[in-house]
């Protein structure tokens, strides 16, 4: 099979590879917290490990796959309900504009160990 | 053999893939928002407690679990439908992703519902 890599061919591979990611996530994360069910102490410990610096990584991670699942899949909305086929390559770098700008806003405070307003850890 | 692709509800979970991928953008949001930026700070077992014993969040949970798997697996079932042509193999992943899908909406109740302070 041979494709024709532009916008909108890579954008629908990215919401594959990131849909992936998101349902291996999305397992792990269910069977994560079904430690909640053994008790305060067993919890807080295992959160104390999510603080590490790798799981910090895959936090931000996390965030920026979500972040273009969301948008490319609004991209995919109105192209399919609206008359977005007409300028999809426009919307597609518009979206990503804005996330990205999420992206920079939602990162720092994982990286920070703090939140948008500051405060205690 | 019944063919598990075109012409078996494609067009239904289509829909459904658009409808439940909107709530889950806005559940998703307040997720986030609730549990990473709003209250301050790491995630503690009494931060959880707070929002999670009470019945609305129960349902918010139990709704955004059922939708995100079922959106997900929805997912790979429209990646593997692409590639697996033969209907005994698109039989089988079907039937695994049904399981799956089952023993998580599973693990995930079990965790919410019975929890209390």
């Amino acid at each position: 099979m041979r494709y024709r890599w532009f916008t909108g061919g890579w954008s629908w591979l990215l919401m594959r590879i990131t849909g992936g990611l998101l349902i291996l996530y999305l397992g792990l994360h269910i069977y994560v917290l079904h430690f909640l069910g053994k008790g305060g102490e067993e919890f807080d410990r295992l959160m104390v490990t999510m603080q590490q610096p790798i799981f910090k990584l895959l936090e931000v991670g996390l965030l920026g796959v979500v972040i273009y699942h969301s948008l490319n899949g609004i991209r995919i909305l109105f192209i399919d309900f609206g008359r977005g086929a007409l300028y999809h390559k426009k919307l597609f770098w518009f979206l990503m504009a804005i996330g990205a700008a999420t992206f920079l806003v939602g990162a720092i405070p994982i990286f920070q160990h703090l939140t948008p307003l500051g405060g205690e850890r | 053999m019944r063919d598990y692709g075109f012409g078996s509800g494609g067009a239904f979970h289509w829909f459904l893939q658009r409808v439940s991928g909107v709530v889950l953008f806005i559940l998703l949001l307040v997720h986030f928002l609730t549990t990473h930026y709003f209250p301050v700070g790491d995630i503690t077992y009494q931060k959880v407690l707070a929002r999670l014993s009470q019945p609305g969040w129960k349902l918010f949970y139990m709704v955004f679990i059922a939708l995100g798997l079922y959106h997900g697996i929805n997912g790979i079932w429209i990646i593997a439908q692409d590639y697996v042509a033969r209907s005994s193999w698109r039989f089988i992943i079907l039937g695994l992703l049904m399981v799956a899908g089952l023993i998580l909406f599973m693990l995930g109740s079990i965790t919410v519902i019975p929890f209390k302070a």
